[in-house]
């Protein structure tokens, strides 16, 4: 490897990129994150059927929030939703194994991704890290090493791939963390200790450092390392020397939060696939250590090598498809800066952009119906339509408050009401501010459409009491 | 050597972090940091325990009545069957704050389900004609419990006559204490799981610390918000026609909890002092000592203000609802208007400002 010592210019980075890009690399890191990815999403998934969320989400709910774009996206049957997500048990495991490796990912991917569009109510950061990792694991050849496919057909078996196959995750994940990090340099978040100041002391009864967590300087702390590892994280894991010292600070600030707040499985998935940082020898180790499991191990040491190469289509192909990819990557979590108001309050941009445990925020919403015919109105019994949790995250949603409008109206015009006027008066505390009218309460938001355009019914937030 | 240099950075600050917290641990803290919440302690033992002791006792008390009333009715057991139930019936709105949790949750069926009105009184007059009915289910659902209790002791026909010289007096009688018997055995589940000489949930109760919504302060303040909306959507909204037209008529008198009793106004102004009484008995603590706001002023201070300004609206609202709801629906109106106010406070700020979550469930958040 030639190494340009005298200054690092604009065009060695990018020349060094794309040589990281294309060169040969050992595919025991790809084989590794495989077998994690697929352990880690059939716990996940088994773990998600056991708390009956596959009913309490997808089944008993009246009412679905689908995505812009995506509202023809409906749940199945019962049994269809059962099915889809035993599928993706089995995928996992296969995936795991790396057996019927191209068909198990694609399954996955689509059970996956079709579950997640049928309601935004259960939008959740780390489902859309698993969305993106399974659409990239299904365009790399994470089957060709260590798996069942190979043992299989050992023509399948590669030593080196080009380096992408393996630095694509790797750049995800620096996306990841740096935009988390990004996303907390707020004031609220560094100069209030917000919403952190709110949600620690509530653990104030844990042994040993829950009297510590009323402490406003704990906040603070907490906050501020928050920030700095996860603007600093992706650049230490990359670099060699601090790797060992980066993965650990990766386990200790995900437990820490695991341990805090409630954010189910999101912790633990990264903890898992941040490996792919590591080594390649680290790897081989492992996919060593596990091989010796087994009495007759499968993998054959000192093997020969076995380079894969994609033919020059596809690799057009592929790199714009990643060039497309990288770039929205990249602008996504920022398209909240086209919008006026303020980002917490109205939300508009505030979804697939690595905001993460940013601010705590509540709502209460009654809906009105009005008969333009008669002047009747009376307010929705929100119980008879939604889920307690749907009604929740709507509250505070405005493109979740239209599309139950939306829903409203065509509820009540089923039962005879002409063009039913439907109006929210809403309620919403964001970081402590006390709970103020959210959307102007004079709105016929049946009127309105959901688009990308700014959203003008909702009222402004004044960060001063009044 | 930038990057090595925000490692060292970073390691130090989670030594930092070990070392205060290992310090602190030396030091006595005034703050409980493990076992019993004193605050749970407040609300397990001196609201919610007499709470449903004195359920337990008005449902024993009427039951006997009424076991005396079947063996030989005359109007004056009548009479006092009817003051015990409406002793009971107050007794229950102390109590159905914790339907969404603990024993009153897992009891089968759920406690709550003992209070669903209106009854539906065909139901209940075809299975006291038949005399053959399973009150367990599901097609029984509204009749029994204390609605089906209200029909059979205070509707027009229910007589003195309609229990001893009526054709189906005797049936009547029999369903009489077969609703009850119900009640009692199911209250008695519950209050049996509760105590710390049973079931011992009251251990469970104050052990249950921090804020999740498995915590016993997640658990009570969405069992609480939850009965709150029962009082303002089923108690007050759907009877003053607050609920959308459709094809009913906009006010539904009848709708009213306690139809028959006609002490509709006095339930709803005991359920809305147990609520006031649980925030004062030690969530108002949890409030003030998280420091939130509201307006400029204390969270903590809003809420009372508004839970007393409902009290009083609440007590302006005559009885007989059902009959006042269509001459004079004003009070309730104004009454309906300070509820949900409060509505937005403590499902809203209030939860907020602890970090508790109000999804009367369960999910990830992130």
């Amino acid at each position: 490897m030639t190494e340009i010592s005298n200054g690092i210019s604009a065009h060695n980075y990018i020349s060094r990129l794309w040589l990281s890009f294309n060169r040969e690399k050992h595919i025991a890191p790809l084989a590794v994150f495989r077998v994690a990815f697929g352990v880690i999403m059939l716990i996940s998934t088994v773990r998600f059927i056991a708390k009956g969320w596959v009913y309490d989400f997808y089944i008993s709910p009246k009412c679905y929030f689908p995505f812009y774009g995506f509202e023809w996206v409906r749940p199945l049957p019962a049994a269809g939703m059962y099915s889809l997500f035993a599928i993706m048990v089995i995928a996992s495991i296969f995936i795991a194994i790396g057996f019927l490796y191209k068909l198990s990912i694609s399954a996955f991917f689509i059970c996956f991704v079709y579950t997640e569009l049928i309601d935004k109510t259960y939008y959740l950061n780390h489902y859309y890290v698993v969305s993106i990792v399974s659409f990239l694991l299904l365009l790399v050849p994470a089957h060709r090493y260590f798996s069942v496919d190979v043992v299989r057909n050992p023509s399948l078996k590669v030593t080196h791939v080009p380096g992408w196959t393996i630095n694509i995750f790797k750049w995800q994940l620096c996306v990841i963390y740096f935009c988390a990090g990004i996303s907390k340099l707020n004031y609220d978040w560094m100069c209030q200790a917000l919403p952190l100041k709110i949600w620690l002391p509530a653990n104030a009864g844990l042994t040993l450092i829950g009297p510590l967590l009323t402490q406003a300087w704990v906040a603070f702390l907490f906050s501020w390392f928050a920030a700095a590892f996860d603007i600093s994280i992706g650049f230490l894991l990359l670099s060699r020397a601090a790797r060992p010292w980066a993965y650990l600070l990766v386990v200790i600030f995900h437990m820490l939060t695991a341990w805090l707040f409630k954010i189910g499985m999101f912790p633990y998935v990264m903890i898992f696939i941040t490996i792919i940082f590591f080594s390649e020898s680290f790897h081989l180790r492992v996919i060593k250590n596990i091989s010796n499991l087994w009495p007759h191990n499968v993998h054959q040491s000192g093997e020969s090598k076995a380079v894969l190469t994609f033919s020059l289509n596809k690799k057009k192909l592929l790199y714009s498809l990643l060039g497309l990819y990288a770039v929205l990557q990249v602008l996504v979590p920022f398209r909240f800066l086209l919008y006026p108001g303020t980002l917490f309050w109205t939300e508009e941009g505030y979804r697939f952009s690595w905001r993460v445990m940013l601010m705590e925020k509540s709502g209460t919403a009654f809906f009105y119906i009005k008969d333009p015919a008669t002047g009747n109105s009376g307010e929705v019994p929100n119980g008879l339509y939604l889920t307690p949790l749907q009604e929740r995250m709507m509250a505070t949603q405005p493109d979740m408050i239209v599309q139950y409008a939306h829903y409203l109206h065509h509820v009540y015009r089923n039962k005879g009401i002409k063009d039913p006027i439907v109006t929210a008066e809403c309620y919403v505390t964001l970081n402590g501010s006390g709970s103020r009218l959210f959307i102007d309460p004079t709105t016929d938001l049946s009127k309105q459409t959901d688009n990308f355009l700014p959203k003008k019914w909702i009222l402004p937030f004044h960060n001063k009491q009044q | 050597m930038k990057r090595i240099a925000l490692l060292i950075t970073g390691i130090t600050l989670v030594v930092l972090l070990i070392a205060n917290f290992s310090c602190k641990k030396k030091s006595s803290s005034p703050v409980a940091s493990s076992g019993p919440d004193s605050t749970l302690i407040n609300i397990g033992n001196n609201i919610i325990l007499p709470s449903y002791t004195a359920l337990g006792n008005a449902v024993n008390a009427m039951d006997a009545a009424i076991t005396d009333f079947n063996a030989s009715p005359d109007a004056s057991k009548l009479a006092n069957v009817q003051t015990l139930f409406k002793t009971a019936y107050l007794a229950w709105q102390s109590a159905s704050e914790y339907n969404g949790f603990g024993p009153a949750m897992n009891n089968q069926p759920t406690l709550a389900g003992l209070n669903l009105f209106p009854a539906t009184t065909s139901r209940i007059d075809s299975n006291v004609v038949s005399g053959n009915y399973d009150l367990k289910v599901l097609s029984n659902a509204t009749a029994k419990g204390f609605p089906a209790m209200d029909y059979l002791l205070f509707s027009a026909g229910a007589t003195i006559a309609s229990f001893t010289t009526a054709s189906t007096a005797a049936n009547r009688k029999q369903y009489l204490v077969a609703v009850s018997a119900d009640i009692k055995a199911e209250i008695t589940t519950v209050v049996t799981a509760w105590s710390a000489t049973g079931g011992n949930y009251i251990n469970t109760f104050v052990n249950g610390a921090g804020n999740s919504i498995s915590s016993s302060l997640g658990l009570l303040i969405n069992s609480l918000d939850q009965d709150f909306e029962i009082l303002k959507n089923d108690k007050l909204g759907i009877p003053l026609g607050k609920q959308p037209p459709g094809t009913a008529l906009p006010v539904l008198p009848n709708e009213v909890e306690a139809y028959y009793s006609g002490i509709s106004a006095q339930l709803l102004l005991a359920q809305l002092k147990a609520v006031q009484g649980i925030y004062t008995a030690g969530l108002d603590n949890y409030v003030v000592k998280a420091n939130a706001k509201y307006n400029g002023g204390a969270l903590s201070d809003t809420i009372k203000a508004h839970f007393a300004l409902a009290v009083s609206e609440i007590q302006a609202i005559p009885d007989p609802f059902s009959a006042t709801i269509q001459s004079n629906p004003a009070p309730a109106d104004v009454a309906y208007a300070e509820i949900q106010k409060i509505v937005v406070l403590l499902k809203t700020d209030m939860p907020s400002s602890l970090g508790v979550l109000i999804t009367y469930g369960d999910n990830d958040g992130d």
